[in-house]
């Protein structure tokens, strides 16, 4: 079973989330601080990560670029899921280390076949 | 002094309506969470029946299927049988038969005719022969009596050889009757167990069938709520946007309190974390009709 981290300060969007992976037989651990998702890392072993960008305590970019210094996911797949769409920040995004991008609102046909392709 | 308060409670009003908006759809999505589970965990209790159901059918089939071949050895050897034991019968009973019988009957009432003739003759000789020819008439009493008793057994044996053959006829009959009956039953059994056989395999299918059926609605019952949840998320979405608002209000609250106003829109502006916002701000501000456009919802893009 594929494990996923999914990291959002909005804890409805987390279980939308984890609600839809779930029925497809992700397992699902879910955080709302960036801090606890890094120290959680480490610990566990994710086949893919999510997370959103505006975020109070750790934004996304400086999380995603926290998660590449970690030798064991320099190469693990990140997803944003965020409201943005600005080419700026993705192009930040995509420099810190993300894998791909939606933007929300999205739909779980859209998520799924997003994580189906990119998780390992 | 009014304003600024109308501003903090504005602000506050706005606060508790996330706040209640949040509690609302973490309950309703934990409800769904459990929704799901409960459709999983059934899903899974029926697709452990089904296998069981299967498995127990297709044993009894099997087994049915085992006596019906069995069954059909049984007849086939039972009908064999019987008929060679009725062939034994008929063959004994040809051995009986009246023409064997009389011919025997013949022949022994011959051997006696000629044998009371050897004694009449006897005891004409010993007649002549007088003193002399007595121990002549001893031998043809003796062949007399011999006759005599002869006589009696051939009537006894053609009596007992007629209730022989009364007997084996009978016997004859009641086996041939035995072995329609008989094989008759076996025939009957023969088709039931064949027929079970059949009703086991339908019911066997029909069976499946229920199962995949329920399985399927319960898949698309998961779907449902699937689908149904990912909705939460316009809660968070919303819950932005007002926060969004509340950063607004604070810089108004802001501007009443120090009544400066250098940068109020660029800092607000500032807050904004989609592109309708600051559209919306955009034509705000200048002053122009909005206009419809497609916003990147739901947009993907692989790095």
């Amino acid at each position: 079973m594929k494990k996923i981290l999914s990291l959002d300060d909005s804890v409805t969007m987390l279980q939308s989330v984890k609600i839809t992976l779930k029925a497809k037989g992700y397992e699902v651990a879910t955080f709302t601080k960036g801090s606890e998702a890094l120290n959680n890392l480490t610990r566990d072993k994710y086949d893919l990560i999510i997370t959103d960008l505006n975020m109070p305590e750790m934004d996304g970019i400086t999380f995603i670029q926290k998660v590449r210094t970690i030798p064991s996911y320099k190469f693990t797949p990140i997803l944003v899921l965020t409201t943005e769409s600005q080419a700026a920040k993705k192009e930040q995004a995509r420099k810190a280390g993300a894998t791909a991008w939606i933007t929300k609102p999205f739909t779980a046909e859209q998520l799924l076949m997003v994580v189906e392709k990119i998780v390992r | 002094m009014e304003a600024q308060k109308l501003v903090k409670v504005l602000e506050k009003q706005i606060e508790k309506v996330i706040q209640l908006s949040e509690a609302a759809v973490i309950e309703m999505s934990q409800a769904s969470e459990s929704g799901i589970e409960i459709v999983k965990e059934s899903k899974e209790e029926i697709t452990a029946s089904l296998q069981e159901v299967e498995k127990l059918n297709q044993k009894s089939v099997g087994d049915l299927n085992y006596i019906a071949a069995e069954n059909s050895q049984v007849l086939a050897e039972t009908e064999e049988y019987l008929k060679s034991v009725i062939k034994e019968f008929e063959d004994l009973f040809e051995l009986w038969e009246e023409d064997s019988q009389r011919q025997i009957v013949q022949i022994l009432e011959e051997v006696n005719r000629k044998t009371r003739v050897v004694a009449l003759n006897a005891t004409i000789e010993a007649a002549r022969l007088g003193q002399a020819g007595e121990s002549f008439a001893v031998v043809a009493k003796e062949i007399q009596k011999l006759v005599d008793q002869t006589s009696g057994a051939i009537a006894k044996l053609v009596t007992q050889n007629r209730f022989l053959q009364e007997k084996v006829k009978n016997m004859d009959e009641r086996l041939t009757l035995m072995e329609s009956l008989f094989l008759e039953k076996l025939k009957n059994i023969e088709s039931l167990v064949k027929e079970s056989s059949k009703i086991g395999e339908e019911w066997g299918k029909t069976t499946a069938k229920i199962f995949a059926k329920t399985e399927a609605s319960l898949e698309n019952l998961s779907k449902v709520i699937s689908a149904e949840v990912v909705n939460f998320q316009f809660q968070d979405l919303i819950a932005q946007r007002l926060n969004n608002v509340i950063q607004g209000l604070k810089l108004i609250e802001e501007y009443l309190e120090k009544g400066e106003q250098k940068e109020l829109l660029q800092r607000i502006e500032q807050h904004y974390t989609s592109e309708e916002e600051r559209e919306i701000h955009y034509q705000a501000v200048n002053n122009k009709n909005i206009e419809k456009k497609a916003y990147s919802a739901g947009e993907i893009e692989f790095f």
